[in-house]
């Protein structure tokens, strides 16, 4: 039986993106309700890699699983800076201790290294990291990160767009069109 | 794999009939007068077409799905559900339309006989799939009726509301 899953037009995928563009450039503010965005990123790019891979896809549906796990796992650190009101631009999401991206605690950042992950499959896929700043900034704060997992997404709307077509949505039903 | 399939015309037209007739049963209530659709369930309902099959969510639950296929030797119908008076229904339904069905008590009923002229009729049955457990259970705690006069229940209002659509 083929599967469908969540079926995104890419209408809504722009507006997840338009979503994280805002949020990023909005450094000065606590990440209030960052945590949805994420979820929002996490749970499209997973049913898009699901989509991927559907479609022999296998490089591209790695790109997006990796980028679902890295907004999954930068959930904890929005949701302790929107608790404790601290900036974005304030919020670290890792820095470099002893040659290692960590998180502040000293754990090791799960959400920089979902993106290295993801920037290594897009490297595969389209020949060039969808990150600007991961790497190149110390520390790596909560702004640069959703920066950055903005631009992978875009990088993944555009594949996605590319090589497995729109979907027409009206109502409850989506079809497929010729691309 | 197959790409770039067109959708089949007469599969976007059931859908969009199943869109409205959904739209519409949202707004009837039960005897009880209750909702005939809970909202997790309507707010749930998709339908996704690619060339001749569709995959259709008929509820909350996540594999609570059908799957359509239209074609003269290999066109059919999978509904499936692990709730066997639903079951019950969704066979004498599908049976009604004309298809030739299985029904498998605890997985599902599964039909064969699809074609172009008939989906429509088959968007109609999976309409009324949504929330039924939901109904029949309010039927027989709230009515009084027995669990086969729900179910007797349930079947009249297809034939009399939703078959003549």
């Amino acid at each position: 039986m083929a599967r469908a899953g969540v079926v995104y037009a890419i209408d809504d995928l722009l507006r997840i993106e338009s979503d994280g563009r805002r949020r990023a450039v909005d450094r000065d503010s606590p990440p209030v309700d960052d945590v949805f965005f994420l979820e929002n990123v996490s749970r499209a790019s997973f049913e898009i890699a699901d989509k991927m891979e559907e479609f022999g896809l296998d490089k591209e549906g790695n790109f997006g699983f990796w980028l679902a796990g890295a907004a999954e796992y930068a959930i904890p650190i929005a949701s302790k800076c929107e608790k404790e009101k601290v900036p974005r631009g304030e919020c670290i999401v890792a820095k470099m201790l002893n040659g290692e991206w960590v998180e502040p605690t000293g754990d090791y950042s799960l959400p920089f290294h979902g993106l290295k992950r993801a920037d290594t499959y897009s490297m595969e896929v389209t020949g060039r990291r969808c990150t600007y700043l991961r790497g190149e900034i110390d520390p790596y704060p909560l702004s640069a990160f959703l920066n950055d997992l903005t631009a992978c997404f875009h990088t993944l709307i555009d594949i996605y767009r590319n090589k497995i077509g729109t979907y027409r949505k009206e109502g409850k039903c989506a079809w497929r069109e010729i691309v | 794999m197959e790409r770039n399939r067109v959708a089949s015309f007469a599969l976007i037209a059931g859908c969009r009939m199943w869109d409205r007739l959904t739209d519409k049963l949202r707004l009837v209530k039960t005897p009880e007068d209750r909702n005939f659709y809970i909202s997790v369930d309507f707010e749930n309902l998709n339908c996704v077409i690619d060339g001749n099959s569709a995959e259709v969510r008929v509820g909350s639950a996540v594999g609570h799905k059908a799957h359509i296929e239209i074609g003269d030797d290999i066109g059919m119908v999978h509904y499936y559900d692990s709730d066997r008076p639903v079951n019950t229904v969704m066979y004498k339904i599908f049976t009604d339309i004309g298809l030739d069905c299985k029904l498998e008590e605890n997985e599902g009923v599964f039909c064969r006989g699809v074609r172009d002229d008939n989906v429509r009729d088959v968007f109609k049955a999976l309409a009324m799939a949504t929330s039924m457990d939901i109904r029949l259970d309010w039927c027989k705690t709230l009515s009084g009726l027995t669990r086969e006069e729900c179910m007797a229940r349930e079947f009249n209002f297809y034939k009399r509301n939703v078959a003549v659509v």
